[in-house]
């Protein structure tokens, strides 16, 4: 890439008291690129979603967004520059709607109009259309994980991560929501995938990131990163 | 906004039969016990401005109403000021002190908040209770005006005052439901941190909450020198006062605006007549029993019980 990245993050790092949990990472994410996110558990990818969204603060390193430093913006600032995260149990508003949790980021995101149509077509885009009087309690599985996408969706992101949003889904709702993330990217949202199931991860992805215990030991191209010893030997490890 | 005016002209219409019906019973004592009713009503949609529709408990209600009630106080030692000058100043101070509790305290979730809102009190207890200019622990005495143009008389006057109040406080919840503002509110409720991630300002949203809540419990407390003629820290301060803000939305329901109005007139009726006819100490074990009844039984309150609360459900 010969111009500056979407998004950048340099020599992040973040503890929790004493705990190293990442560790002086550097990642970046071109426009409309689709990155893979892997790493065994506690490798601190959850960590590095958090940093660059502002759930967590950074303890060192810098975050540059679409050429603006954004690692002391607050989490909705960062949302309505296009930065939006979706998170690794579904958290929908409970006491709203399925349409009216869409409402949120309509309001509030600020990136488009109020117009009531931007909900429809989230709702068709994700396959909720049907759904969209429901209560978050009444959705099964996959369905809340489309809500996330949808009300995502809504925010009108340039980059967006996804933590895990696959966890605990069948084979054809994996491929599903695999389907609905292309489709997300091909409308130019870059996407970044944090995902344990190699079979979505390898389908999606561009490029491959591998963290270990707060390191980044591999960034690349994904069959080579995959051939790689090290990342072989830390999940393997595992 | 055709709406909203409908709502609000319904709601002043109400207030004038209720006003009509008081003077109908041509009893001074009617209104003794309604100002004490009204004044609930407009503390229990105070308090659930903030611990309703944002789910941040505030203890501290007996603070924001004692800062009104002072401010009054502290006024009316300066200069003769008309009582509804009172109030609004008694809201700017105490809304100023919501700011700045919210500023304060409001990274602080969950019990942490609620603690900080009863320490608040506390503190500021102790300050009023050590400053002599507003009787300090001795008390202080309001006299009433003796002469009171169209009303004839004082306490009829405060009631049309407070009833105002109860009006311009259940039209701003009114609003703030049908708004985005309140949809930002049900969102930090829900989850915080979603609500963040999902682009709504939540600092600034509590901030509003708290500064307009405390505002008007503020504004319900300006009168309240006048009403008790004598007023001291304990009785500014009393603990029943946030028993009683917390109990009626949770009793009659959190997520619209009628539920507390329906939690304060039942209650707040009850305990006028309770305190009538058996004693006021049984009036907190009825409301202490009944707020447990219903957190169990009916997390919804009377208006779910009534099936009212609409499409946003609580949590
Ligand atoms: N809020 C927190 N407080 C303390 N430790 C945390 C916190 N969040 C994460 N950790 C620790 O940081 C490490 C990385 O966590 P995480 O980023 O969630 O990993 P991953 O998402 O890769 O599974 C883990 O060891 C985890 O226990
Ligand atoms: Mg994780």
């Amino acid at each position: 890439m010969s111009e500056l990245p979407l998004f950048h993050a340099q020599g992040l790092t973040k503890r929790f008291g004493g705990f190293v949990a990442l560790d002086s990472v550097d990642f970046e994410v071109g426009a409309g690129e689709r990155v893979g996110l892997i790493g065994p558990n506690g490798s601190g990818k959850s960590t590095l979603v958090g940093c660059a969204s502002g759930s967590l603060r950074n303890d060192g390193g810098a975050v540059w967004f679409k050429d603006r430093r954004i690692d002391r913006l607050l989490p909705h600032q960062r949302v309505r520059a296009g930065l939006v995260r979706s998170f690794q149990l579904p958290r929908p508003f409970r006491g709203l709607t399925v349409a009216e949790n869409l409402r949120v980021p309509l309001v509030f995101a600020g990136r488009q109009g109020r117009a009531q149509d931007a909900i429809d077509d989230a709702l068709e885009f994700v396959g909720l259309a049907a759904r969209r009087e429901a209560m978050p309690q009444d959705l099964t599985q996959v369905d809340l994980r489309k809500l996330d996408l949808a009300r995502a969706t809504v925010a009108k992101p340039q980059l967006l991560f996804v933590d895990e949003a696959m966890a605990g889904l069948s084979h054809s709702e994996v491929d599903e929501i695999i389907a609905l993330m292309m489709r997300m990217n091909e409308r130019g949202v870059a996407i970044v995938m944090i995902e344990h199931i190699m079979r979505a991860v390898t389908a999606f992805s561009q490029r491959l990131v591998v963290l270990v215990a707060g390191r980044k030991i591999a960034d690349g191209d994904p069959e080579q990163v995959l051939a790689n010893v090290e990342v072989q030997r830390a999940y393997l490890g595992e | 906004m055709s709406a909203f005016f409908r709502f609000l002209g319904l709601a002043i219409i109400a207030a004038c039969a209720l006003f009509a019906a008081m003077r109908a019973v041509g009893n001074d004592y009617v209104f003794y016990a309604g100002y004490t009713v009204l004044e609930y009503v407009v503390l229990a949609c105070a308090w659930n401005i903030l611990g309703g529709y944002v789910g941040y408990v505030n203890f501290g209600v007996a603070a924001f109403l004692a800062l009104g009630a002072y401010t009054g106080v502290a006024l009316g030692r300066i200069a003769p000021v008309p009582l509804p000058v009172m109030m609004l100043a008694g809201g700017v101070v105490a809304g100023l002190v919501g700011l700045g509790t919210g500023y304060l305290t409001l990274r602080l979730r969950g019990i942490f908040f609620a603690i900080a809102t009863l320490a608040l009190a506390v503190v500021l207890q102790t300050l009023i209770t050590n400053w002599d200019f507003v009787g300090g622990s001795a008390g202080v005495y309001a006299i009433r005006p003796k002469h009171v143009p169209i009303f004839g008389s004082y306490i009829q006057y405060m009631v049309f005052l407070m009833l105002t109040l109860a009006v311009v406080v259940v039209a701003v919840s009114r609003a703030i439901e049908t708004s985005g503002l309140g949809l930002g509110f049900v969102a930090i409720r829900d989850d915080e941190v979603a609500a963040e991630a999902t682009g709504v300002p939540t600092l600034r949203l509590k901030l509003i909450a708290t500064a307009l809540s405390g505002a008007f419990m503020g504004m319900a407390g300006a009168p309240l020198p006048y009403y008790l003629t004598f007023l001291e820290p304990s009785s500014a301060f009393n603990l029943t006062y946030a028993v009683n803000s917390i109990a009626m939305p949770l009793i009659g329901g959190t997520t619209m605006w009628f539920g507390p109005v329906l939690g304060a007139l039942l209650l707040g009726t009850a305990q006028q007549v309770i305190t009538v006819t058996i004693s006021s100490e049984v009036n907190l074990l009825i409301v202490g029993l009944l707020l447990i009844g219903f957190v169990v039984l009916a997390p919804q309150g009377l208006i779910g019980l009534l099936g009212l609360t609409g499409k946003r459900r609580s949590a």
